[in-house]
């Protein structure tokens, strides 16, 4: 290797291994701080390192954990449910614009992309959704929103673009129908594609308060974000679904501030589990090509 | 290409042409439905009177049942929720109802720290609920009502909850007249306010705070009378502080709309001057006081700024070396024990004032919109007449969450933390509960008097219609919501609050006054 | 258009109508819930009361978009709103392309794979998490804080000072975006046909030459859209970011509210749906403005890299 390429290369690393370091860090300290000691915390603050290794702010969180599991349940069925249907029916969508011979294309187009521009605010999908499809606390209302997000439908179309059209065309002299080329040539093909948004997707849902914290109402499908978001300020969320300290832990102080760490721990710890699954497409997948419609 | 995008904007400007056209037709629709509706609201209102009729034949026996087609009511209420047990004690509720006016309720019981913004959003929506909680100080009952979101309740009370009726007195009733009409249910409860000075017991013990001593007499003026106990606790407790709300009671003021809306009347004040407490030395000693207290580290500024409010369950924590909020009453200190984990004794602040705030300050309001506004009332009549019903929704069910010593005086049972949502005012009459171990056992009574001997604020039976100033007071809140934590705090300078004045002046804190003023004079004048 | 001319208009009837079947499920979605809503905005023009009825209240044409002109807060809420939305776009795609530069530097494949993996975990917590975390760090017992005082400095308050905020949140909204985008931009290089860099390193470039000659330029349109698509939401912000992260501390307001968080509070505090409304439509219809001028002015300095 030339030197002339080698500091660079240097300066590269430095730079990088920095930022790597500021993404890790976070999360270290938060995990740091949920294994701390509340007395410790409250005399001496949070360190990065757990300066007295302790449990109880798990062993509160995890007691009794019935509205946890419960807000475990809705997320992954929210995040399972939400990314199979919506990856499918965008990527019908993504499909159909992706063919240059489709009659409708820019019509369509315009259809879709429009809406990322324009909205009409709040308060009107705020009635349409509570008073007209009358979605307010069901589980449809945490998925159906997200089922078409026009960005994710235009990385897709940019893949599927890809694809080279002479495929297409030989199945279709072959006589195959477009419903089957498009399951048995296009999906296996456009799998990086489909990979890539099928991870934002299900990030898209596991990470979303919004919904749930405008037409949820009942405790039965609060999500982990939105448990998560009412305990920030008020840890009584926690204590009240619990109301009281397991047995074994009665002269202990309440850890209010471990136990909110442990929280967002346990909410954020399934996505980065989920991560590696996807990581093989990843860069393939995330093009964006030609937008124009 | 360029065309076709024009043509195809050209197309969607006629599709969205033709979606409002529907959603309108759509609603049209429906309001020609919500006149069906009301022909069965009269249908059911000939139904309901026939029931009254035969339940005052039955001396007072519940309603039969048979003649009432069963609905579904949605009630809206803030509290301590979610409780674990609550669904279980919400289908025991429901049982009863179901049997007694064949309705079933579906409870939106909600964390207080939503409830305010979920209704907003709820009556923004237009959305057919039923019953919900509003006062003064969540859920606002002069803004809603001069939206025009509740419903008058003047006949239906008359008709459906005449138990209810009768049991206060029609100065409490006058309270909640806007423009001569009555939209809250009171749930009748200590009425004459001032705030409660709330201190663990363990902590009076250890520093030998004298509480006789500061009965009655703590205010903006006194507060540093508490000074040395504070200290003594810092030293030991660093982690402990004293959280003190702001509250027009505190300062003697009645506050016409809530003490984030500029426009108060002193207690003292024969004239009804309509003054700006932001403006007063009282409020200002206040922010100074706390200034000074947060300089010598008391208040643990640093901590409490980024949550937006004190809860008790920081108390629970061990967090609060004494509290003052809330209302000082009779069996109070129990309820304070039991929100904070440990032995609290209390005291009153000042003196009681009975006013319009105090009086609204928990009621129960029947939405405009709702499908079955007479149901509604019965039930709300049903809950203030039957005690064990009440009894039920308020502790849970006997011999699981609480038991009944064999004083009759009720005490926790094996599943407390089951549910224990810890707001009896929020459902019905206060005086229906069960008398808790440790409250002396005529508690309502005690109240009662209470409610009967305190001073009457002069502004009694004035109620304030929002209307014309709505928007100057969205303004003002919104003003209050950046600048009030840190008054309360002492995190503010001198500039701060006087930007604060400034800021609230150009929200328009002139024209409220000013309409407040005029309706007071009014109002005097016509009495 | 039409590549396929042997084939008979009855089989191009067929093939329309199953490809319009394929798009018809997220066609749906789309029209009902981003288009009926639309239905709803002359809920803007109107002074809402419930008595009446939405549809029967009285209209008052430009009254709400007046009240939120007279307020103290609108061109706070405008300036917050653009400037932190300017500086994101300015400094974040300048970072994330000269990531996506570097990244396209490095040669050893399993450093490459770790940096990816790991730039993306930011993008990965939601906007609630990332305020635990940054709460962890500036809180009253945060490590930063704690650090402070430890080097003998006076106590710093993070969530009252107001100064510290344009540049903790520019900081954070980077941070977490940089990963994601660098790797877009990253895709887009790879995109780029070999040949180019090939033709170029028998020419003896540099690499300097080759990024300034060749990559950055064939990267451009990428960067345009990129970019054209973040002006078209300059007048939205990302909730989560301005209302978690600085915690809802009223003091910070002047920094941190922006157009999309004052309109859900004045939804919570006065509930007054006109305005909001008003200030909904406002935003959507200057993006749009702003969108349209930007593609105006792409087309005129180059017409490959228009939106539309």
């Amino acid at each position: 290797m030339p030197l002339k390429r080698r500091i660079p290369q240097l300066l590269i690393h430095l730079v990088f291994i920095l930022f790597s370091l500021s993404c890790i860090i976070p999360l270290i300290s938060v995990l740091s701080v949920s294994f701390s000691s509340e007395v410790d915390i409250l005399k001496n603050g949070y360190s990065l390192f757990p300066r007295v290794f302790d449990l109880t702010a798990y062993a509160y969180v995890l007691y009794r954990p019935i509205q946890l599991l419960g807000a475990f349940k809705i997320s992954i069925l929210v995040s399972v449910i939400g990314t199979f249907l919506a990856v499918l029916a965008m990527a019908g969508i993504a499909y159909t614009l992706s063919r240059p011979d489709y009659k409708y294309k820019n019509k369509l187009s315009f259809y879709v992309f429009f809406t990322m521009l324009f909205n009409g605010g709040l308060v009107p999908t705020y009635i349409l959704i509570s008073n007209y499809l009358h979605l307010k606390n069901t589980i449809w209302v945490l998925i159906l929103p997200y089922l078409a997000v026009p960005w994710f439908i235009l990385l897709l179309r940019s893949f599927m673009q890809k694809i080279p059209f002479h495929i297409i065309e030989s199945c279709m002299i072959d006589g195959a129908s477009e419903l089957r080329i498009f399951f048995q040539i296009i999906l296996p093909l456009a799998k990086p594609g489909l990979a890539t948004v099928a991870l934002f997707t299900m990030l898209q849902y596991w990470n979303d308060w919004w919904l749930s914290l405008l037409y949820i109402e009942e405790e039965r499908l609060v999500p982990l974000q939105y448990m998560l978001y009412r305990m920030m300020n008020n840890i009584s969320f926690l204590t009240s679904s619990t109301n009281m300290m397991p047995p074994g832990l009665k002269n202990v102080e309440l850890p209010s501030e471990s136990a909110r760490m442990a929280m967002a721990i346990l909410a954020a710890g399934p996505m980065l589990a989920v991560f590696p699954f996807f990581q093989k497409y990843f860069v393939r997948g995330l093009t964006v090509g030609a937008v124009k419609g | 290409m360029q065309r076709a995008v024009r043509k195809s904007k050209l197309g969607l400007v006629c599709t969205i042409l033709l979606l409002i056209l529907s959603m309108l037709a759509a609603a049209c629709g429906n309001s020609g439905n919500n006149d069906s509706t009301s022909n069965n609201k009269a249908a059911n209102n000939g139904a309901a009177q026939n029931d009254t009729a035969t339940s005052d034949n039955s001396s007072g026996n519940a309603a039969t049942t048979d003649d009432l087609p069963e609905v579904k009511l949605t009630w809206y209420f803030p509290g301590n929720f979610p409780q674990p047990d609550q669904e279980k004690v919400f289908a025991e509720v429901n049982k009863v109802i179901k049997e007694k006016i064949n309705a079933t309720v579906d409870f939106k019981a909600l964390p207080f720290g939503d409830y305010d913004q979920k209704m907003q959003v709820v009556i923004a929506s237009g959305e057919p609920y039923d019953i919900a909680f509003t006062a003064g100080w969540i859920n606002n009952y002069t803004q809603n009502v001069a939206k025009g979101a509740f419903l008058p309740l003047d006949d239906l009370l008359a008709k459906y909850a005449p138990k209810t009726y009768a049991s206060m007195p029609a100065s409490f009733w006058d309270a909640t007249k806007i423009k001569g009409q009555i939209y809250g249910f009171i749930n009748q409860q200590i009425s004459a306010r001032t705030p409660a000075v709330s201190v663990p017991v363990a902590l009076v013990e250890k520093y030998g705070l004298d509480m006789n001593s500061i009965s009655g007499k703590i205010n903006q003026d006194t507060l540093n009378l508490l000074e040395p106990f504070i200290q003594a606790v810092k030293k030991d407790y660093p982690q402990k502080y004293p959280s003190i709300g702001i509250d027009p009671d505190f300062f003697d003021m009645e506050a016409i709309v809530g003490i984030n809306v500029p426009g108060a009347v002193e207690f003292s004040d024969d004239s009804l001057t309509v003054i700006n407490q932001f403006e007063s030395d009282k409020f200002k000693k206040f922010v100074a006081t706390m200034r000074e207290w947060n300089e010598k580290g008391y208040l643990n500024s640093k901590e409490r700024i980024s949550r937006k409010s004190d809860d008790w369950a920081e108390g629970k924590a061990g967090k609060f070396a004494l509290a003052i909020g809330g209302a000082f009453k009779p069996g109070g200190a129990n309820l304070a024990s039991t929100l904070g984990g440990e032995p609290y004794v209390e005291v009153p602040a000042g003196t009681a004032h009975l006013t319009t705030g105090g009086i609204t300050a928990t009621m129960q309001a029947i939405n405009r919109n709702s499908k079955n506004p007479e149901r509604a009332m019965m039930l709300l009549e049903l809950l203030n007449t039957d005690k064990d019903l009440y009894n039920l929704l308020n502790f849970g069910i006997k011999d699981e969450h609480y038991k009944l010593d064999a004083d009759g005086l009720m005490i926790d049972g094996d599943n407390k933390q089951g549910y224990n949502p810890s707001v009896p005012w929020m459902f019905a009459s206060n005086f229906l509960a069960n008398v808790e171990k440790g409250m002396p056992a005529d508690v309502w009574e005690q109240t009662k008097k209470v409610n009967a001997e305190a001073l009457p604020s002069k502004l009694l039976g004035f109620t304030f219609d929002a209307e014309p100033v709505k928007g100057e007071i969205a303004k003002a809140t919104a003003v209050w919501d950046e600048y009030y934590r840190a008054f309360n705090l002492g995190v503010s300078s001198e500039e701060k609050y006087n930007e604060f004045l400034s800021k609230m002046k150009s929200a328009g804190a002139d024209a409220i006054i000013a309409e407040m003023q005029k309706q007071i004079d009014a109002w005097k004048a016509s009495k | 258009m039409n590549k396929i001319p042997f084939i008979p208009s009855s089989r191009h009837f067929k093939k329309n109508l199953q490809l319009s079947l394929l798009a018809l499920p997220a066609f749906l979605i789309i029209f009902v819930f981003s288009y009926l809503p639309m239905g709803g905005i002359f809920i803007a023009f109107k002074n809402i009361n419930y008595s009446d009825g939405i549809l029967r209240s009285p209209w008052v044409g430009l009254e709400n978009i007046k009240f939120f002109f007279t307020s103290n807060d609108a061109w706070m809420v405008i300036r917050n709103t653009l400037l932190y939305n300017i500086v994101f776009i300015a400094v974040g795609t300048f970072l994330s392309v000269v990531f996506a530069i570097m990244l396209n530097e490095v040669i050893r494949r399993s450093w490459l794979k770790a940096y990816q993996t790991i730039f993306f975990f930011p993008y990965f917590f939601s906007w609630i998490i990332v305020a635990y975390m940054a709460y962890s760090f500036i809180g009253p017992y945060g490590i930063l804080t704690t650090w402070i005082e430890k080097l003998g400095f006076e106590s710093f308050d993070f969530y009252s000072e107001t100064w510290v905020w344009p540049i903790l949140l520019t900081l954070i909204n980077i941070w977490k975006g940089l990963g994601y985008v660098s790797i877009i931009f990253y895709a887009g290089i790879l995109g780029i046909s070999q040949e180019y860099f090939e033709a170029a390193e028998i020419d003896g470039a540099s690499r300097l030459q080759v990024i300034r000659n060749i990559t950055v330029p064939l990267l451009m349109p990428l960067i345009t859209i990129m970019t054209l698509l973040s002006i078209g939401k300059i007048f939205y912000s990302d909730f989560g970011l301005f209302f978690f992260v600085p915690r809802e501390v009223g003091q910070l307001f002047p920094v941190t509210q922006v157009i999309d968080t004052y309109v859900y509070r004045m939804l919570k505090v006065s509930g007054d749906i006109g305005m909001s409304s008003a200030v909904g439509l406002f935003q959507s219809v200057m993006g749009f403005i702003v969108v349209l001028f930007s593609n105006y002015v792409v087309k005129r300095i180059d017409d490959d890299n228009k939106l539309f």
